[in-house]
C-alpha cells in the first residue's frame, strides 16, 4: 500500500506534531507514503472557494494532478483538505464541462487532470485498508483510562451526496478506530456542531469563531471528558487554540486537551509524547499523560 | 414587525439569475421553512441568518447582500446542504454570493492577506521561525514538504492570472 501524502498548511506549519505522527505510525504500519513536493495549499475549501470558484476547482485539480504523477491515491490529514480536494474530485469526475474548462486553464501549465485517483481522509485509510484489527493488534499502550469526546469534524461528515459512506457510516469507523485504542467514547451534547474554524471565518471574525468553539467546549466540559480526539489539523488548531483565548476573553477555565487521531493513535502505539510534537500543544497534557502512565 | 415597502430603484430582478450561474442554481426551490437556519452555527452567535439572505436574494435586493457583513459569517459547515429538505444548498448559495461580492470589490481585508499567501508562497497557513525550529526537533524537514520547487509557485500563479484573481489582493 502507498499513497501521496497531502499536509496541507496547518499541520506542516503550526502543528508540525500532526505532521510527525503521520508519519511514525504509517511507517509502523509497513506503508510507504509519498511526498507531494509540488503540491500548494488544498486551496482552502472556505477561503478560497469564497474568493473565486473556478480558481479553487483549478489549484485543487493542480494538487491532484500529483498524485496521478504518482499513481498513488491520495491521503489527507486535514477535514479542509479533505473537503476541498475529494469534491473538485468529485466534481471533475462527474461534470465534463467543468472537467473542459479546468483542463483547458491545467492546459497552459503542462498538466491534464484525468480522474485516476482517489481521494481519502486518513481516518478512511486507517478504517477500511488498513482495518480495525490490525490498528488493535499495534496498540502497545492500552488508554483504557482515558474518557474521549469525539469531535468529526464537518468536511468529514459532509456533504452526504458527494462522499462514498454516510455521515452515520463515517462516525461509525472513528468511533472505532477510538475506541481501539482502549478509551472510552463519550456522549455530549451536539456533538455534530461545527468547531466554528472554518468558512474563512476564523480569519475574518475570529470573535464568532470563537464563540461557536465557546458552546462546543461548554459542551464537552460538562461530560467530563478527559480529552477532545478529532481526525482534523485545522480544528486541533482551533480548539486548542481557542481556549486560553476564551480562558482570557470570559474568565473561563477551559483546560481540556487536544489531539488528532493520528498523535492520539502514536501514543496507543507507544511512540513519546515529544516525538508527537505534544509539547508545543497550548493545553498542556501532562496529567493526562500521567493517568495513561506514559 | 411592520411591513415596509421596497423602494423598486434597489431591486435588480437579475441577481438572482447570476447568483445561480455562479453556483447557487436551486436557490429558486427555497420556500423559507428555516431548516437552514436551526441548523447554523453561524446563525447561533452571530446576525446571520441564511434564510433571510435567500429571500432578499430572490427579491433582487443585490446592493444590500453583497455590502452586507452577515454572507461572510458562514463557516460552510454544510450542515444546510445535508438538511435543507428541498435540495437548495443553502451553502452554494452564500459561496455563488461571496464570489459576485468579490468581484464587485466586497473583498474582506483578512481573505486578502489570505490570497496574498497563496500569490506568495502557495500556502494559506505560512512557516513561522520558531515551527522551523520546531520542525527540526522532530525530526522533520525544515520546510513543508510541499511546495518545493519555483516551478510549483509559478504554476499557481499562472492558474490566479488566468482566472483574473491576481491583481485583486490589493
Ligand atoms: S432549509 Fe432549504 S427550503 Fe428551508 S429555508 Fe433553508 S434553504 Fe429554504
Ligand atoms: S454551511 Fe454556512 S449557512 Fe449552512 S449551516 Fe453551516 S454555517 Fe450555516
Amino acid at each position: 500500500m502507498r499513497y501521496s501524502l497531502f499536509l496541507g498548511c496547518v499541520a506542516p506549519h503550526r502543528y508540525p506534531g500532526i505532521e510527525a505522527a503521520t508519519r511514525k505510525i504509517f511507517d509502523r504500519l509497513g506503508i510507504d507514503l509519498i511526498d507531494m513536493g509540488d503540491a500548494s495549499c488544498c486551496p482552502a475549501p472556505g477561503v478560497f472557494r469564497s474568493i473565486d470558484n473556478l480558481t479553487w476547482l483549478a489549484l485543487g485539480a493542480r494538487n491532484i494532478t500529483i498524485a496521478e504523477e504518482n499513481k498513488a491515491d491520495i491521503l489527507t490529514v486535514c477535514n479542509g483538505c479533505f473537503g476541498s480536494l475529494n469534491e473538485v474530485n468529485y466534481r471533475l469526475k462527474n461534470d465534463v464541462i467543468t472537467r473542459l474548462e479546468v483542463n483547458d486553464i491545467l492546459s497552459k501549465i503542462n498538466r491534464e487532470y484525468k480522474g485516476e485517483r482517489e481521494v481519502k481522509h486518513v481516518v478512511d485509510v486507517l478504517y477500511n485498508d488498513v482495518g480495525v484489527k490490525v490498528i488493535k493488534e499495534s496498540v502497545a499502550v492500552p488508554l483504557e483510562a482515558l474518557k474521549v469526546a469525539v469531535h468529526y469534524g464537518c468536511h468529514f461528515l459532509r456533504p452526504k451526496t458527494h462522499l462514498e459512506h454516510n455521515g452515520s457510516a463515517r462516525m461509525k469507523a472513528f468511533n472505532a478506530l477510538v475506541e481501539a485504542t482502549g478509551a472510552t467514547n463519550v456522549v455530549y451534547r451536539d456533538k455534530l456542531l461545527c468547531c466554528g474554524a472554518g468558512g474563512g471565518l476564523r480569519s475574518n471574525d475570529l470573535e464568532s469563531s470563537l464563540e461557536i468553539a465557546k458552546q462546543k467546549l461548554e459542551n464537552i466540559r460538562e461530560s467530563g471528558a478527559d480529552i477532545i480526539v478529532n481526525p482534523c489539523s485545522f480544528c486541533t488548531f482551533h480548539l486548542d487554540t481557542s481556549q486560553p483565548a476564551l480562558n482570557e476573553k470570559y474568565g473561563e477555565t477551559f483546560r481540556i486537551p487536544v489531539l488528532h487521531y493520528v498523535q492520539f493513535l502514536g501514543l496507543a502505539m507507544g511512540l513519546k509524547p515529544y516525538e508527537l510534537g505534544l509539547q508545543k500543544h497550548l493545553i498542556p497534557l501532562d496529567d493526562l499523560l500521567e493517568k495513561v502512565g506514559v | 414587525m411592520a411591513l415596509r415597502t421596497l423602494k423598486p430603484k434597489k431591486i435588480d430582478p437579475s441577481f438572482i439569475n447570476e447568483v445561480k450561474a455562479a453556483g447557487g442554481k436551486n436557490i429558486g426551490a427555497c420556500f423559507q421553512c428555516g431548516t437552514c437556519v436551526s441548523s447554523c452555527p453561524a446563525g447561533l452567535v452571530t446576525t446571520y441568518k441564511i434564510r433571510k439572505i435567500l429571500r432578499k436574494t430572490s427579491l433582487g435586493l443585490k446592493d444590500d447582500v453583497l455590502k452586507s457583513e452577515d454572507i461572510w459569517k458562514c463557516t460552510t459547515c454544510l450542515a444546510c446542504y445535508d438538511r435543507c429538505p428541498r435540495g437548495v444548498e443553502p451553502v452554494e448559495v452564500i459561496l455563488a454570493i461571496r464570489n459576485i461580492a468579490v468581484r464587485h470589490g466586497y473583498f474582506p481585508e483578512k481573505l486578502k492577506s489570505n490570497l496574498r499567501n497563496i500569490i506568495n508562497a502557495g500556502q494559506l497557513v505560512t512557516l513561522t521561525d520558531d515551527i522551523s525550529g520546531f520542525r527540526v526537533e522532530l525530526g522533520l524537514s525544515e520546510n513543508s514538504p510541499h511546495m518545493k520547487s519555483s516551478k510549483a509557485l509559478d504554476e499557481v500563479n499562472k492558474i490566479l492570472e488566468i482566472t483574473g484573481i491576481e491583481g485583486l489582493e490589493v
